[in-house]
């Protein structure tokens, strides 16, 4: 159980947000904003909307300030919203999405990183080719096997954490990663 | 050490290794046990070329204006009516990507679909008036049959000859 027995510190931020302290908000913003943004740009693969999105999450975390509790953990409480916001946008968008808009991301994610670090271009198409075939396996996953493996790989939460997110027991989060990371292998052994 | 390939939790002891959450007695333990098991060695093998592959997938900085986006959507939020904040509150804003004119309709929506089931509520529970009352109805029934009964009763006086004699038996 993750219930907050010494008050975290982030929970402390809002309860002071709830005291109407804008300043706290600001501390929990600079905090959790990039964790946000790159888990439903992961989820979502598309920058605008990802970010969008993560604003209507601390939108809603303020809205939420009043009536605000720390029964669990603040991240577990962010990423709820997060990832019930993102599924929800799957679920509506998910008739306009096709793959030309996936292949027009790609590409000009690959003009991006060239232009950044790529030290010559050989090894920079040869990265970018391993890139869009990660992204590709990890769009493919079904929506809750791709928030549990994003949630588990790239924000470090606690089993504990994902299960109450997925609103979900701890071993269905572990058969969901394990099944998930299974797939992975599948489309992404060769790339060792 | 059980390969964890045939027990129960082999999945969360697969995982807890490959993703460096494990314990480091259990992992030593696990680690001895993949030298000598081929299948183990592979799934490892494999979920650690998995594991490299996904770091490849790097975050995206976030843009600059984030923050002042955020701040001018709670400003206008703020901004808002008292009953649209609540509103707000309770549907939870308005979907991404919607106008806000369309959003700014529900409300009103709402409250014709709440006055429609007011008033489809006040139609079932108010009595109908031009239904007769069943009771009503029971108490004329009987007076009428009663007027019947003396009707019929007066037929057969008079043809008794009753009336117009007085006496019965009487023409």
């Amino acid at each position: 159980m993750e219930a907050v027995g010494a008050l975290e510190r982030d929970a402390e931020l809002m309860l002071r947000v709830r005291a109407g302290d804008t300043a706290s908000f600001t501390l929990l913003l600079e905090k959790h904003r990039g964790p946000v943004v790159h888990f439903l740009y992961r989820m979502l693969q598309n920058q605008p909307v990802a970010e969008e999105l993560a604003q209507e999450v601390f939108l809603r975390v303020y809205r939420s300030r009043e009536s605000y509790e720390p029964t669990a953990k603040f991240t577990t409480w962010l990423f709820r919203i997060a990832t019930h916001l993102a599924l929800n946008q799957i679920r509506d968008r998910k008739h306009e999405r096709n793959q030309e808009n996936l292949d027009e991301e790609t590409s000009e994610g690959m003009t991006r990183q060239v232009a950044d670090r790529g030290p010559n271009v050989e090894q920079s198409m040869l990265k970018d080719a391993r890139l869009n075939e990660v992204r590709s396996a990890i769009a493919a996953l079904p929506d809750k096997q791709r928030a549990a493996v994003t949630m588990h790989k790239y924000e470090e939460l606690e089993y504990s954490q994902i299960a109450k997110t997925l609103e979900c027991s701890e071993s269905a989060v572990k058969s969901l990663l394990f099944r998930a990371y299974e797939t992975l292998r599948g489309r992404l052994a060769h790339l060792a | 050490m059980n390969c964890p390939l045939h027990v129960k939790e082999g999945a969360e002891i697969l995982l807890d290794y490959c993703s460096q959450r494990m314990d480091p007695e259990r992992a030593v333990d696990f680690r001895l046990h993949v030298a000598d098991c081929v299948d183990c060695k592979q799934v490892v093998e494999a979920q650690e070329a998995v594991w490299a592959a996904l770091d490849s997938y790097e975050a995206i900085p976030v843009s600059m204006d984030f923050d002042r986006k955020l701040w001018a959507k709670i400003d206008a939020e703020d901004a808002q009516p008292w009953w649209q904040r609540a509103w707000i509150r309770v549907t939870g804003g308005p979907a991404i990507g919607w106008p806000n004119y369309l959003f700014n309709w529900k409300p009103i929506l709402v409250a014709a679909t709440a006055c429609a089931a007011l008033a489809g509520v006040m139609l079932v529970t108010t009595p109908d008036i031009r239904t007769p009352d069943p009771t009503m109805d029971v108490q004329s029934q009987k007076l009428m049959e009663k007027v019947e009964s003396a009707l019929d009763d007066v037929d057969i006086l008079n043809q008794v000859g009753v009336i117009e004699t007085g006496r019965p038996g009487a023409i």
